[in-house]
């Protein structure tokens, strides 16, 4: 059972799922539990302090969170691990969800 | 649809189910002598082929017909490159190595997992329209796959039917039941919605008629051993085939030969391997594609996904999805963003766009097109960071309903011609910088093939041209012609008898002039740029004959005929020398003829009821 913690940060939602994998294991459960709570959002900011790793589901479940929002809606990734942004990177992802440069409120 | 067609589909799998796995001998294993001997026969046969057509063009083009002649000449110019393409698609067959089944997950992945488990494998079963009960046959075979070690499998009913009887057998078998509330994205949506809704490592994909093998797990797993390795693609075999009748026996029985008959066939099946008389009408045995084509890919990292009898990673996938998606949405932005000269700006609006762009796209796991098994895969193979593999298996560990007759026939050949033209014309997939030059030919010639009607309804015409008209596209079909032309064609039928050995070709090389209008139709459909259509082929025999089909055929033999006659009776005063000109025009159209004259046969005669005397 994946558990994701929703925090308010000044307009935003910020997301922090408990998971140290963010895969195939948990990307239904990632989508069903964020996607109803995103709908017309501005911005939205996931926090992977818990998340160690990730894969190509994980990303797609991503991808499906910033769909879910207000049109033009923004995705920000906050303290993604060095893997993680490796996997960003290469996918070239970053470019559509911006790291987020704020205090680090979703870390543990 | 009726109560008694139902029956009859339900007839038919029991009778494809009885006759088991065993009933389609494993093609042979491939060799360096028979790879060496092919390799020889098809160097020989091409160098013949240029230098006859090296001949046409500057020796025997016609001045008394010269755009004819011209005509005929680019048309075999363009069926030489096609055998080009097919002989250097076939170049060499290497199987893979196989490998132990994996016990855990950390077998099959690169970096393995804090906490080791058994691996998870999906069942994908998709259907559309087809009868509940032949979809519960395909369930209950897979629940019947078996496994060395611990093994979680998940089976899911795909219904874009969304029918309460599907769902209710689900729940008698014991499998997950997913449906959605569109059919977006046909087959493709239905998979992507199932790999929304699902977690395992592996994805089986499966037609609703797609009978799973027990060992097709055990078989198959051990080649994800190897972290590259994106998916395995098995052979698809038809269950219900008439796999007509072994040339000893014929000439046997059939012909009244005795005895002496059957000493015959046996010492002509020793030289031309065995031969089946009758078999499979409607050309659609998959043997010609799979042992042939799809094998002889395997060794450059080739072999596409069809659809069905195939398994998945997952995470290769998603990893094609999630990057196409990504490059989709970055080829939105940037013919706006590159305008702004400030950096910091221009970081500002892609980010603004991208998300704009994003919501406007959709992320698919299968590619949006009819064709969505070859692209996919041409996709995979042409992403150059991950390097995935795909493997081709020769054996075959599924078996289905082949197309019921020759309309279900049709529609599917069009699904594919047009999918792949589609694909080469609008997407041309040879670009993608990831594919090795090999992987390029190969995709090529697949390509390439579906171009066919531009030189086979050129080349089928030009004999009726000379029946009727008396113009010849050759200038003089003396000895120089011969000499140059019965090299070739004989080194070709070599090479294809070499590179092909085992393997029944007749029909599919039939089928490959008798496509002349399908193709055509195809071609002319995406040039035209009207949408491509995503019907199923159905599983099911329509009710009544499919004589539409096979119209353009039928008048084209009828012409055939009436030329064959009028040119011999005008042969009475015709000077001598066309008397050659007659025989070799003859010779083309009889072989012209045969070809075309199955699919008329086909689409004439209504098909034998379910395990009749061909089963």
């Amino acid at each position: 059972m994946l558990h994701v913690r929703f925090e308010e940060r000044r307009g935003a939602l910020v997301v922090t799922p408990l998971a140290p994998r963010l895969d195939a294991a948990v990307a239904p459960e990632l989508r069903d539990a964020v996607c109803p709570s995103v709908a017309g959002r501005r911005l939205v900011v996931v926090s992977l302090a818990h998340v160690r790793s990730a894969d190509a589901s994980g990303l797609a479940a991503l991808v499906a969170i910033q769909q879910a929002m207000a049109p033009g809606g923004e995705l920000r990734i906050a303290n993604a691990g060095p893997r993680v942004q490796a996997l960003l990177s290469a996918t070239r992802l970053d470019e559509l969800f911006p790291a987020d440069r704020e205090p680090a409120e979703g870390a543990p | 649809m009726t109560a008694a067609l139902r029956e009859e589909a339900r007839a038919r799998a029991r009778t494809a189910a009885s006759r088991g796995g065993g009933w389609e001998p494993a093609p042979g294993p491939g060799s360096q002598a028979r790879d060496l001997a092919f390799q020889s026969l098809a160097t020989l046969a091409l160098v013949l082929g240029a230098w006859y057509l090296a001949w046409r063009w500057t020796s025997s083009l016609n001045p008394d017909a010269l755009g004819f002649s011209v005509a005929v000449a680019a048309a075999e110019t363009l069926a030489y490159v096609g055998s080009v393409l097919f002989f250097l698609s076939i170049w060499r067959v290497a199987d893979p190595a196989p490998a132990a089944p994996p016990r855990t997950v950390n077998d099959i992945v690169a970096e393995p997992l804090p906490e080791d488990r058994p691996i998870e494998v999906d069942v994908f079963v998709t259907t559309y329209d087809e009868p509940v009960e032949l979809v519960r046959l395909s369930v209950r075979d897979a629940k019947r796959v078996r496994y060395p070690h611990p093994l979680a499998v998940t089976i899911h009913v795909l219904d874009d039917g969304r029918r309460p009887a599907m769902a209710a057998m689900a729940a008698e078998e014991g499998v997950r039941y997913l449906t959605r509330r569109t059919n977006a994205g046909f087959k493709a949506g239905n998979l992507r919605n199932g790999l929304e809704r699902s977690r395992g490592d592996l994805v089986v994909v499966c037609d609703a008629d797609t009978r799973l093998l027990p060992g097709f797990l055990a078989d198959t797993l051990g080649y994800f051993r190897d972290p590259s390795v994106a998916w395995v693609q098995t052979p698809q075999r038809f269950a219900d085939v008439d796999p007509g009748m072994r040339l000893p026996e014929w000439l046997a029985s059939r012909a009244r030969l005795g005895r002496a008959g059957r000493a015959i066939g046996r010492a002509a099946e020793r030289v031309l391997g065995p031969v089946a008389v009758g078999a499979d009408p409607l050309g659609t045995d998959p043997r010609a594609f799979y042992d042939v084509v799809q094998r002889s890919r395997n060794w450059c990292n080739a072999a596409f996904c069809c659809g069905a009898g195939s398994i998945h990673r997952r995470e290769a996938i998603m990893d094609a999805a999630v990057r196409r998606f990504a490059h989709e949405v970055r080829s939105r932005v940037e013919p706006f963003a590159s305008k702004v000269k400030d950096p910091a700006l221009r970081a500002e609006l892609s980010r603004a766009l991208s998300s704009q762009a994003a919501r406007h796209l959709e992320l698919m796991p299968y590619a949006f097109h009819v064709s969505e098994d070859i692209y996919t895969s041409v996709l995979l193979h042409g992403d150059g960071t991950r390097r995935w593999r795909s493997v081709y298996h020769p054996r075959a560990l599924t078996r289905m309903l082949s197309p019921q007759d020759t309309l279900a026939w049709s529609i599917q050949r069009f699904k594919y011609a047009s999918g792949t033209l589609d694909i080469a014309l609008r997407r041309n997939p040879l670009r993608l910088p990831g594919l090795s030059a090999w992987q390029r030919v190969m995709y090529g010639a697949t390509m390439y093939a579906y171009l066919a009607p531009l030189w086979t309804i050129p080349l089928m015409l030009a004999p009726l041209a000379f029946f009727f008209g008396g113009v010849t596209p050759i200038r003089a079909y003396g000895p120089a012609f011969w000499a140059h032309l019965f090299p070739f064609v004989v080194a070709s039928r070599l090479a294809l008898w070499a590179g092909t050995w085992g393997v029944p070709m007749w029909r599919s090389e039939q089928y490959h002039l008798a496509g002349f209008w399908l193709n055509l139709r195809a071609l002319v459909h995406v040039l035209a740029g009207r949408p491509l259509r995503f019907n199923v082929t159905p599983k099911l025999r329509a009710s009544r004959r499919a004589l539409g089909v096979a119209v353009p055929h039928a008048v084209l033999l009828a012409a055939m005929a009436a030329g064959v006659l009028v040119g011999a009776l005008r042969l009475g005063r015709a000077p001598a020398g066309e008397v050659n000109a007659f025989v070799a025009n003859v010779f083309w159209t009889f072989h012209n003829g045969s070809c075309l004259l199955p699919l008329v046969l086909a689409a004439w005669i209504p098909r034998r009821r379910a395990g009749g005397s061909g089963a």
